[in-house]
């Protein structure tokens, strides 16, 4: 469909059949709403991007900070310092005999029996 | 205003002298067109000034900030390596460390007093010196904390340098160094899993999941150690493996090192003698020879041989450490450990069965645990009688504690070879049959647990988790003297828990223990190896899951018992 906008010299001999046209009126409108339209989304989707690339910097570094806590809590936890530990505050703690070690039905039967 | 006033001037002038007009009329079109002019040049100049002002915020805003400091990248960050209940075991830490361009640095001395106010611990003396060397590049402090490197920012010195790194780091310290090894300064794996898997860890973000067990490497390792200083002994090597699918998991082999500082370890102490070292293992054979004869159908745990005279095979004479009187079965052979029996039931099927048999077993070829330092048997080239003579009783062929291990694994559970594995997800199916019968399997079990009780390895017995095993103690070979080293051992003994069900396979083996207070008269796998193993396994077990059963329990009785063999297997409870 070619506007009159796109011919300035036909615009002037059907100016008038132009403002009177309901379709130019409704395709301006039309037009007019979906840049509207399209602006809001366009805002709506610059906030979202923000905020995704927030949030992946803010999982990135929690997953860096994650990472450093658990090598951390490995160093920790490592089976030489707690048995260095256990020697020093628990040095009537041994290690799990046979005797010690019963399955739960035995367990109940005995507390049944008692 | 001025304008104004000058326009009213003008309008004075033009009232009192009317024939001036036209000729004032073509001076103010003049002044107009002059001004219009300026006009025009500050709006021009105001434009280009706003362009630059527009231009420099959208390069400011598109490109990235640009720093004072420069911070260059070494290395690359590497996947983790994990144990297989998710313990850290090795990781890798960004790090930032400090250099300065001292031929950038205007007061020397200024900055070196500020530089101490952030790193106390340094000398303002050194970082003085430092900073008036001429060179453009000098190392201030290496692994800066946060904290540290935001002061020194702050400080605003652009002949400052950061340089972010990233170290392995291995949180466990030596408990794993022979399984992880270690990497190199550009962060390559140059030794154990990090280089065999090192294409993987460097380009995959997924850790790395090993089947080795940190609490159980701990024991086993703390245990190890023990005994080598108790025995005074040269190292030692422990494994513990999966008999269903080939898993390890612990191997421990010392001396060890840190990972963290291979460097500073002497070489010795690099090298893994439970993978790379192969030795002549010594009795440990006599399962492997019995299960031979036992399959092969040559002979059953009935039969009898003389073992009460030396057998002489070419220039070789064989004795027995504890000698017996007349003939004993194939039962009190393996639970007496008579190098004259085994020899015997070898020569009864050959050098042919022998080798076959042997190969299945895996002891001709490398073993295929995936980690680089793997060591390749040494065979003989010709298989004489006397070969097989001294191969059945473990002298003449050396392999690696790690091919023992499996091969033991393979016999007890159900005769096939597992592939040795440490990495989670790559077990492989058992596809090599070492037993042709499965009846085999039974008897050995059978053997193990006589020995326990009744043979060379007594003291290992812990009833309520039913270990069943064999002893080996072996002269270690010297090239110097051609011969054997008659004081110097290798003492190890083999075994397997709970023996009815094995379920896992222990190997531990002691180099060159001597006589001590402990062992005041023997230095053998009995006085050494054995008692070690029952430490371990009593400690592990519970960790294993394995239930603590009576061992008088019947049908276990029934199970392990060896029909018409003399000797008793119920335990007293108090033992």
């Amino acid at each position: 469909m070619a506007l009159p906008l796109s011919k300035p010299s036909k615009r002037r001999s059907s100016k008038s059949s132009w403002h009177s046209s309901w379709l130019s009126r409704i395709i301006i409108l039309t037009l007019l709403i979906l840049g509207g339209v399209f602006y809001h989304f366009s805002t709506v989707m610059n906030k979202l991007t923000l905020q995704k690339q927030e949030l992946i910097t803010q999982i990135t570094q929690e997953k860096h900070q994650q990472h450093i806590l658990q090598a951390e809590w490995s160093y920790l936890a490592r089976p030489d310092r707690l048995y260095a530990l256990k020697k020093q505050f628990f040095k009537n703690l041994s290690p799990a005999l046979p005797q010690h070690i019963q399955s739960l039905d035995a367990f109940s039967q005995q507390t049944k029996q008692s | 205003m001025k304008h104004r006033l000058w326009l009213l001037k003008e309008r004075i002038q033009d009232f009192l002298f009317p024939s001036d007009i036209a000729t004032k009329q073509q001076s103010l079109t003049g002044h107009i067109e002059t001004h219009h002019n300026r006009l025009t040049m500050i709006a021009v100049m105001l434009m280009f000034g706003f362009i630059i002002i527009v231009i420099t915020l959208l390069r400011l805003s598109l490109t990235t900030p640009h720093s004072i400091h420069t911070t260059t990248t070494k290395g690359v960050p590497r996947a983790d390596i994990l144990d297989r209940n998710g313990v850290v075991l090795a990781t890798t830490l960004q790090t930032v460390s400090l250099a300065v361009n001292p031929k950038k640095i205007i007061n020397p001395i200024q900055t070196a007093q500020n530089l101490i106010k952030i790193f106390p611990s340094l000398s303002l003396d050194d970082i003085k010196d430092d900073l008036t060397k001429h060179t453009s590049f000098v190392w201030i402090k290496r692994d800066l904390t946060p904290e540290q490197q935001e002061k020194t920012i702050l400080l605003g010195n652009p002949a400052f340098s950061f340089i972010k790194a990233y170290p392995r780091v291995y949180p466990q310290g030596n408990l794993f160094s022979h399984i992880l090894g270690f990497t190199n300064i550009d962060g390559r794996g140059i030794a154990g899993l990090e280089k065999q898997y090192d294409k993987q860890l460097r380009t995959q973000k997924n850790p790395l999941k090993l089947t080795v067990d940190s609490r159980i490497q701990f024991i086993i390792r703390h245990l190890l150690k023990k005994s080598v200083d108790r025995f005074k002994a040269q190292g030692g090597v422990a494994i513990l493996m999966d008999v269903k699918n080939g898993d390890i998991i612990s191997l421990v082999s010392l001396p060890d090192f840190d990972p963290n500082h291979p460097d500073l370890s002497p070489a010795q102490n690099l090298f893994n003698q439970a993978t790379l070292g192969v030795y002549e293992l010594g009795s440990i054979f006599k399962i492997f020879t019995i299960s031979t004869g036992l399959d092969h159908q040559d002979i059953t745990l009935k039969d009898k041989f003389d073992v009460s005279k030396p057998l002489h095979i070419g220039r070789f004479v064989i004795h027995d450490d504890i000698p017996q009187k007349g003939s004993i079965s194939v039962a009190d052979i393996f639970s007496y450990s008579s190098n004259i029996g085994a020899s015997q039931i070898a020569l009864k099927y050959g050098a042919e069965v022998q080798k076959d048999y042997f190969k299945r077993m895996g002891f001709f070829d490398p073993s295929p645990l995936n980690i680089p330092e793997i060591g390749t048997p040494l065979v003989p080239h010709r298989w004489s009688t006397a070969r097989t003579v001294t191969a059945s009783y473990g002298y003449g062929l050396a392999v690696s504690p790690l091919q023992v291990v499996t091969a033991v694994a393979g016999i007890v559970s159900d005769g096939m070879l597992p592939v040795p594995n440490l990495v989670m997800g790559q077990e492989h199916h058992k596809e090599t049959p070492i037993l042709h019968h499965t009846s085999v399997v039974q008897k050995i079990r059978q053997l193990m647990y006589l020995n326990v009780l009744h043979g060379t390895a007594k003291s290992s017995n812990v009833p309520a988790y039913r270990v069943g095993g064999k002893t080996g103690t072996a002269e270690k070979a010297s090239h110097q003297e051609k011969g054997y080293h008659v004081h110097r051992l290798i003492s190890s003994f083999a075994s397997a828990f709970p023996i009815d069900h094995p379920r896992y396979a222990l190997y531990v083996l002691l180099q060159g223990p001597q006589k001590t207070k402990y062992n005041p008269y023997s230095a053998t796998a009995a006085a050494t190896a054995v008692p070690l193993t029952k430490k371990i396994v009593t400690q592990i077990a519970p960790l294993l899951h394995i239930m603590p059963q009576s061992p008088n329990d019947p049908s276990f009785l029934k199970y392990i018992r060896i029909p018409l063999y003399p000797k008793k297997l119920y335990i007293d409870s108090k033992r």
